[in-house]
């Protein structure tokens, strides 16, 4: 759930970049960190956690304008994929207002991707949110690898493993070269702020 | 409230990193003061402009007292809004503070001090225009889905009274669990995303029939599970652990069966148990379980001071609360009465929570499902039956 700092006349809300371990997660946010540094303020935050690592910056997304006065600042995270870090997830995840689940489109990784899936829905659910219902994006991330001759999965096959019943809108990306990650996190914000216009039942304009 | 003290609150309820996150982007000054019944000393975070800049707690300072707050889960704060003029030994930046204090709690490095509270309970029923109650399932594992099957609407998925032991899982649509009857077709629930298709009772006693039939209403997409490794999960059980679930089986086919007849008004309340003698205490709280070694039981259901039979047991059935597997009777929504001849002994619910920790999460939800289903379909029985007696 946003935060509405009156002070600052500013409003907080949160995007979080889930999914299984090695997935790609930060290094979609060091993409952006690279490629929208203009938008970002603040240092990026990075923190060693086993197998991975959890990045946090905070973001201003350009062409959105004030929203009911206040400026719109996005805080984007990711969280560390392995189980043990439940009191780091449960923090990132709590009052989160919008969700990348960035999967892994090798083969090998088919079943890290379902376990993460669900352990983000079960999170999820902590917190009373419901995975159908809170803005939404999946990211088929690595597709880059196939052109070295690494067995991926194909898009139609991951988004009828894992998007069946989320129908959530999905990208691929290769978020090492940066291709799909600017249209994933656009559109996850974009779907993020109607969100938001709707829970605080503000007006479209 | 006094207004030096603008907020003040438990930690279990509010944890320190979102506390840290409030007053931050605030842009707060001043002490949080945190008192913990679980340690000795208290402790002291001061914050600058939102920015925590020292900590106490007895000889610790700086960020290694701040970083051993984070372990503390129920203690109680208390900020106080007043001017700092503290040494500055803290220079992280906030978030980074956080973050790095939650990791070391999860990587064991911060002691945790306190108790954690417990989780929820899901809710996994709805319905839909049928009226018929809809037993949904959690998010579906693919990883145990081998392959795909589509059932147009009307089509019967699974037959009465013929063999069969495949299992599946409802990838998307909906259908009914329909018992025929010489009296009629009896409609008893509905299943829809993520329920499962066949008991994991036929998987222990092999060459049992189906107890009824599945429908397709609408289109359905089924995903066909893994039966081998369903088997081999399985056979890797306890016989106590097994003998747990054919007991929840045979209760549900039970309870179907009830259904049916209740559908058909054909189930009558009574008003008393013949020799049938309560078992047990009444103390709701009681988790005791047992297997019947001798004698028979009624699990009933008290309606206006009489009696609804829900199902007998017998030898090797199991009676008893196991939170766990979210055990749908007794004590909660039904009592146990005993023959004369009564026997029991206790199982150690330990064992089988070990066991049941180590288990797959298919494995798990096909449990609860079953569960799930008797608690739905008894109190469809308790509707029908509650209905059929009150004068119209």
């Amino acid at each position: 759930m946003a935060v509405i700092n009156l002070m600052k006349r500013q409003i907080e809300c949160k995007i979080v970049f889930y999914g299984p371990g090695r997935s790609g997660k930060t290094t979609n946010l060091e993409y952006i960190h690279k490629a929208f540094k203009k938008q970002v303020a603040g240092k990026m935050i990075s923190i060693d956690t086993e197998g991975d690592r959890t990045l946090f910056f905070d973001f201003l997304p350009l062409g959105i304008g004030k929203v009911k006065g206040c400026d719109v600042r996005v805080q984007l995270y990711t969280v560390p994929g392995q189980v043990k870090y439940s009191s780091t997830r449960e923090l990132v995840l709590k009052g989160v207002d919008g969700v990348v689940f960035v999967a892994d489109s090798l083969k090998v990784r088919r079943e890290k991707n379902f376990i993460s899936l669900k352990d983000l829905h079960a999170n999820l659910k902590k917190q009373g949110l419901n995975i159908l219902k809170i803005p939404l994006v999946l990211q088929y991330n690595k597709r880059d690898l196939q052109k070295k001759g690494l067995p991926i999965m194909s898009v139609d096959r991951m988004n009828k493993e894992l998007n069946r019943q989320l129908k959530a809108p999905f990208f691929s990306a290769s978020a090492l070269t940066g291709e799909g990650v600017g249209a994933t996190l656009t559109q996850t914000m974009k779907l993020t702020l109607q969100h938001l216009h709707k829970e605080f039942q503000w007006s479209k304009k | 409230m006094n207004s030096d003290k603008p907020l003040k609150g438990n930690l279990s309820f509010l944890g320190l990193g979102e506390l840290l996150q409030l007053l931050g982007s605030g842009g707060s000054t001043g002490i949080i003061k945190l008192t913990n019944i679980y340690t000795d000393n208290p402790g002291m975070i001061y914050l600058v402009d939102g920015n925590p800049v020292n900590a106490e707690c007895g000889e610790m300072k700086g960020i290694e007292a701040l970083n051993s707050f984070f372990g503390w889960m129920d203690a109680e704060f208390e900020f106080l809004n007043e001017d700092v003029s503290t040494e500055r030994l803290i220079k992280k930046n906030r978030m980074e503070i956080i973050l790095d204090g939650l990791r070391m709690v999860d990587d064991g490095i911060i002691e945790k001090i306190g108790k954690a509270s417990p989780p929820k309970k899901s809710n996994l029923v709805a319905s839909d225009s049928s009226k018929l109650p809809v037993i949904k399932g959690p998010l579906i594992d693919y990883a145990y889905v081998l392959d795909e099957e589509e059932f147009q609407d009307g089509k019967e998925i699974v037959i009465q009274e013929k063999y069969g032991n495949w299992f599946w899982v409802i990838l998307s649509g909906t259908v009914e669990v329909v018992l025929f009857t010489p009296a009629g077709n009896a409609s008893i629930v509905r299943l829809t995303d993520g329920a499962f298709i066949g008991s994991i009772g036929s998987l222990i006693q092999k060459g049992k029939v189906r107890s009824a039939s599945i429908v397709a209403v609408g289109r359905v997409q089924l995903g066909i599970l893994d039966h081998d490794r369903l088997f081999r999960e399985l056979a890797g059980l306890s016989e106590k652990f097994q003998g747990i679930l054919v007991s929840f089986d045979n209760r549900l086919r039970q309870i179907t069966s009830i259904c049916t007849d209740a559908i058909f008004n054909k189930v009558e309340l009574q008003t008393g148990l013949g020799e049938f003698k309560p078992f047990g205490n009444d103390d709701k709280e009681d988790n005791r379980v047992y297997k019947i070694i001798n004698g028979e039981a009624l699990v009933v259901r008290n309606l206006d001071k009489k009696f609804l039979r829900l199902c007998e047991l017998k030898k090797d059935d199991i009676i008893g609360y196991i939170p766990f597997l979210s055990s749908p009777h007794e004590p909660h929504s039904a009592s146990v009465y005993a023959s004369d001849d009564f026997e029991t002994e206790e199982i150690d619910l330990r064992d089988i929570k070990e066991e049941y920790d180590q288990m797959t999460d298919t494995f798990k939800n096909m449990i609860q499902h079953t569960s799930t289903s008797i608690s739905v379909t008894t109190g469809r029985v308790v509707d029908l039956v509650k209905k059929s007696s009150t004068p119209q």
